[in-house]
């Protein structure tokens, strides 16, 4: 919900990280702030700097999973092909004690990263609103103009940090209400 | 270059990799992880106990361990509560793991809140042995106030290691104290000695004191020794220090002494027995010579040889008749006392008839008998005195008086009052008004000291009244001096005196008895008498009466009275005198109208109004009248008065005129001489007896003028009228002439009187 509010809100005006950070509640604050910026303005086809940039992708993805272990708020599990170009993997979110589990994947696009990646559940297309075709998750309107703002420090972490993290907090829960999905006892997990 | 980057990039996706599968830190938050715990508790999946500021759980194993690890460290005791401190956890939690360990383990114990464990108690034990080896003794008490350790706990871990850590042995008597055997020796070994050296009777404290045994120990060594026979004596008295020792040799030596006293004398003394120390000789003698028969007297105990010499006395002297003083005959320690207890002891055994006296003297009955005799003659002597000196109507008298004088203050007995009544009333005639007022008294004494207490001052007072009405015939010291005439008797000290309190009550008493007896006597005659001569005074009265009526009415009147004044007063003081005597109340020798009064006041009732009306009627003019309130009034008194008998008349009429003759013979008065002429001359005439004053001479004369010769009428108014001259004259010589004139007349007036026949007129004359 806190989250919700954040996206929600009407000041659509926020020129600057630091008012953002502020605008965003405490735990949030502190998630971004924990999470290298990134340096290096690159996309797949920049050849030798999309590595550098991968670089830095992976050091601050390293760095927000430790940081969400350490915090007792391990959420996904990421990986990508070779090349870094392609992403998956899992996210779950616990409601009620359950833990429900979806497979995530996104592609990086070739302005990235002027562009956001845009993250798909493909489990539940079509099963909500907030989601484009193919399961890609709907992000609201401030993340755009948010993630415009600070390219190229965002990256991937960001993405998932500002991104599919709140999309969770606010759509699972509503959609576990409306019965649209159900818990799948996946004791491996 | 880029292959490089490309494998930095590999090896950071597989660094990321690594980091993404790397387990969780499953973190809680705090108050998560409180929950969590609670929920868990609750369920009874888990055990864990919270340390006291709330923010660390202790499983109990872990406790107890830790519990351990600080006994150990502690040096094997520590107190719950300050393991409670120093774990951080709470003090029930701690005692509860505690007693857990007690239970499973069994080197460790929980002693008063405090966890010990083996190492400890051997470290104490060991101490305690070394304690015990440097003072020769320990005390659990002591011990418990060093280690702070409850006793029981103390003295059973004590107990347990004696013999195999504590070398030493156990008080018998006190198990809390514990010796070393070199310690009881070495005391056994001086008690030993003490107990032998000793020749007195010490009391123990004192021993122990001398050589400083402690108390505690020297019974129970006491003990060993009496057991191994090793004591010269015995401990009397409570155990411990109040106790004596009392060694045998001297006991030995006291019962020798005892013995042989008692054996040469005959007796023991206390005084004698408590020098020796003896505490209770009487019982000691008691005790010592249960065989022997003892008299136990106040300071001595007699054998029979001294009894048996008593006894011999008193028997002798029962058959005898006589008296003897045992003192001089008993050991000089007897006190007299003692002498009276051995004496009247010895009276019961022989059963012989003796009085005890002064202590010490032995007196048969026989001999007081004797004694008694004597004095019987002097009582009836002195009882005969006081009766006939009046003194002992004049005490009956009074002590009824003082009586009297009492009651109104304890009228509130009418029961008293009724019999003070009917003894005065009922027996008004008796002559035993002393001896009853008296009986009366004692037994009201007994009667009252038996009911009340408050009459008590009463009865002081009563006795009082007693004392002084108890007539003294005998003082103590006639009957003493009369007794120390005998110099045997004096010889005696105090016994001379003792005898004559005894005799004297006795004697007193007889002399008592004889002396009512006497007034009885007496007092019956006087009534005889004086019946009689109220008897003869009325008929003299009478007699009189009718010569008064022979003459004029006008005379009459005056003579009556006269009558009245003289005789009748006489009957009535005579009769009043009487009642008093008999009411005994006090009256005056003569008796006045107002002494009259006041008796009459007095007296009861019945006996008041016969007495008052005759009382009125001496003052009448009417002899009738007056007789016949005499007769109620004389038998008020218990008399009788006579009816008049005519054959009497006679004989009084002619008695009258020869005393008036006589008196005549004699008289050298000459206006008695015409008194008495005129009267015998009237008596010659009427044949009747005339009781007249001067006065009335001259109204007789002119009565007798017809009656008698005319020259002896003539005579006599002449004489008559020189002895009025005489009396009435103020001048020396007409008074001296009519003297010398009367005297010479005189002889011839007597003359008239003496033949009083021939001076009547013969056919005046009367048969």
């Amino acid at each position: 919900m806190r989250q919700m509010r954040l996206f929600s809100s009407r000041d659509s005006g926020l020129v600057s990280e630091l008012r953002l950070v502020i605008m965003v509640d405490e735990s949030t604050r502190k998630t971004l702030s924990s999470i290298p910026l990134l340096s290096t303005k690159a996309g797949p086809r920049d050849k030798e700097l999309w590595v550098n940039r991968l670089k830095e992708e992976y050091q601050a993805l390293i760095k927000y999973v430790q940081n969400n272990k350490g915090s007792d708020n391990d959420w996904f599990r990421l990986e990508s092909n070779k090349e870094g170009t392609r992403w998956f993997g899992k996210c779950w979110y616990m409601h009620n004690l359950l833990k429900y589990e979806f497979d995530v994947e996104f592609d990086i696009p070739v302005t990235y990263p002027t562009t956001a990646p845009e993250i798909a559940l493909p489990e539940l297309d079509g099963k909500t609103a907030k989601m484009y075709r193919g399961g890609k998750i709907c992000l609201t309107d401030h993340f755009k103009p948010l993630w415009a703002r600070n390219v190229p420090k965002f990256g991937i972490a960001h993405a998932m940090a500002l991104g599919l993290g709140p999309w969770l907090a606010v759509e699972i829960p509503d959609l576990i209400e409306k019965g649209v999905i159900s818990y799948k006892d996946r004791g491996d997990e | 270059m880029t292959a490089v980057d490309w494998d930095e990039v590999k090896r950071l996706a597989a660094d990321f990799q690594k980091a993404q599968l790397s387990s969780t830190l499953q973190r809680l938050s705090e108050h998560n992880c409180v929950e969590i715990v609670t929920k868990l508790l609750e369920s009874k999946l888990l055990d864990v106990v919270f340390t006291t500021d709330g923010k660390e759980y202790v499983t109990p194993q872990q406790l107890v361990r830790e519990i351990k690890d600080e006994l150990q460290v502690c040096g094997g005791r520590i107190n719950l509560a300050d393991l409670a401190k120093l774990l951080n956890v709470d003090l029930s939690q701690v005692s509860k793991a505690a007693t857990d360990i007690e239970r499973h383990d069994k080197s460790v114990k929980l002693v008063l809140g405090q966890l010990v464990d083996k190492t400890y108690m051997t470290k104490i034990t060991g101490e305690i042995n070394d304690r015990l080896s440097q003072q020769g003794h320990v005390d659990v008490a002591q011990l418990t106030l060093h280690y702070d350790l409850p006793a029981e706990f103390l003295q059973s871990t004590v107990e347990r290691e004696l013999g195999k850590t504590i070398f030493g042995r156990q008080d018998r008597q006190d198990p809390r104290v514990f010796y070393t055997e070199g310690y009881v020796a070495r005391n056994k070994a001086k008690t030993r000695g003490a107990l032998s050296g000793i020749t007195k009777p010490t009391l123990i404290s004192a021993i122990l004191g001398q050589c400083s045994v402690p108390e505690r120990i020297f019974s129970s060594i006491l003990d060993n020794l009496q057991e191994m026979r090793q004591v010269p004596g015995v401990v009397t008295g409570k155990q411990g220090g109040n106790g004596i020792y009392v060694p045998s040799i001297y006991s030995k030596s006291q019962n020798d002494w005892v013995d042989n006293f008692y054996k040469q004398n005959g007796y023991l003394e206390y005084d004698a027995l408590s020098r020796l120390g003896f505490s209770d000789p009487q019982n000691f003698v008691k005790r010592h010579f249960a065989n022997e028969k003892l008299s136990l007297l106040d300071s001595v105990a007699v054998g029979p040889a001294i009894t048996d010499q008593v006894d011999a006395n008193v028997e002798e002297v029962a058959a005898t008749g006589s008296f003897t003083d045992i003192y001089p005959l008993l050991p000089s320690v007897f006190s007299p006392e003692d002498a009276e207890t051995l004496l009247k002891d010895s009276m019961k055994r022989t059963n012989s008839n003796i009085h005890v006296f002064a202590n010490t003297v032995a007196i048969s009955d026989a001999f007081l008998q004797n004694l008694v005799l004597r004095f019987e003659g002097v009582a009836e002597k002195k009882a005969k005195e006081a009766v006939d000196s009046g003194k002992w109507l004049q005490f009956v008298a009074e002590s009824k008086i003082k009586s009297k004088l009492v009651d109104p203050d304890e009228c509130r007995v009418d029961k008293r009052e009724e019999r003070r009544r009917k003894a005065v009333g009922g027996k008004a005639g008796g002559g035993s008004q002393g001896r009853e007022t008296r009986t009366k008294s004692t037994k009201k004494k007994n009667y009252r000291g038996k009911n009340t207490v408050d009459a008590d001052s009463d009865d002081a007072q009563e006795s009082q009244n007693s004392v002084k009405k108890e007539f003294v015939f005998f003082t103590v010291d006639d009957i003493a001096i009369e007794i120390g005439k005998d110099e045997n008797l004096s010889d005696i000290e105090g016994l001379v005196r003792e005898l004559a309190s005894y005799l004297q009550p006795n004697l007193s008493k007889q002399a008592v008895a004889a002396a009512e007896q006497l007034a009885q006597m007496t007092k019956t005659n006087n009534l005889n008498v004086v019946e009689e001569r109220l008897n003869a005074l009325a008929t003299s009265i009478r007699v009189l009466d009718k010569g008064i009526k022979q003459l004029d009415k006008g005379i009459q009147v005056g003579l009556t009275k006269y009558l009245m004044k003289t005789l009748g007063t006489d009957l009535v003081s005579d009769v009043f005198k009487l009642a008093a005597q008999q009411n005994l109340i006090q009256c005056p020798e003569v008796i006045t109208t107002e002494a009259r009064l006041k008796i009459i006041t007095e007296l009861p009732s019945d006996v008041k109004d016969p007495l008052n009306n005759l009382h009125k009627a001496v003052a009448g003019s009417s002899v009738e009248e007056f007789l016949i309130a005499a007769e109620p009034a004389l038998a008020a008194c218990c008399l009788v008065l006579r009816k008049f008998d005519k054959k009497k008349e006679r004989p009084v009429v002619v008695g009258h005129r020869e005393a008036l003759l006589e008196q005549l013979s004699t008289t050298r008065d000459p206006a008695l001489a015409l008194h008495l002429t005129t009267s015998i001359l009237f008596t010659a005439t009427t044949q009747t007896a005339l009781h007249m004053s001067g006065r009335h001479v001259l109204s007789v004369l002119e009565f007798l003028q017809p009656l008698i010769q005319s020259h002896v009428a003539s005579t006599l108014s002449r004489y008559h009228d020189l002895v009025l001259q005489l009396l009435s004259s103020t001048d020396e010589n007409v008074k001296h002439e009519a003297q010398t004139a009367l005297d010479e007349g005189l002889d011839e007036i007597k003359k008239i009187a003496i033949n009083f026949k021939k001076q009547l007129k013969p056919d005046n004359s009367q048969d």
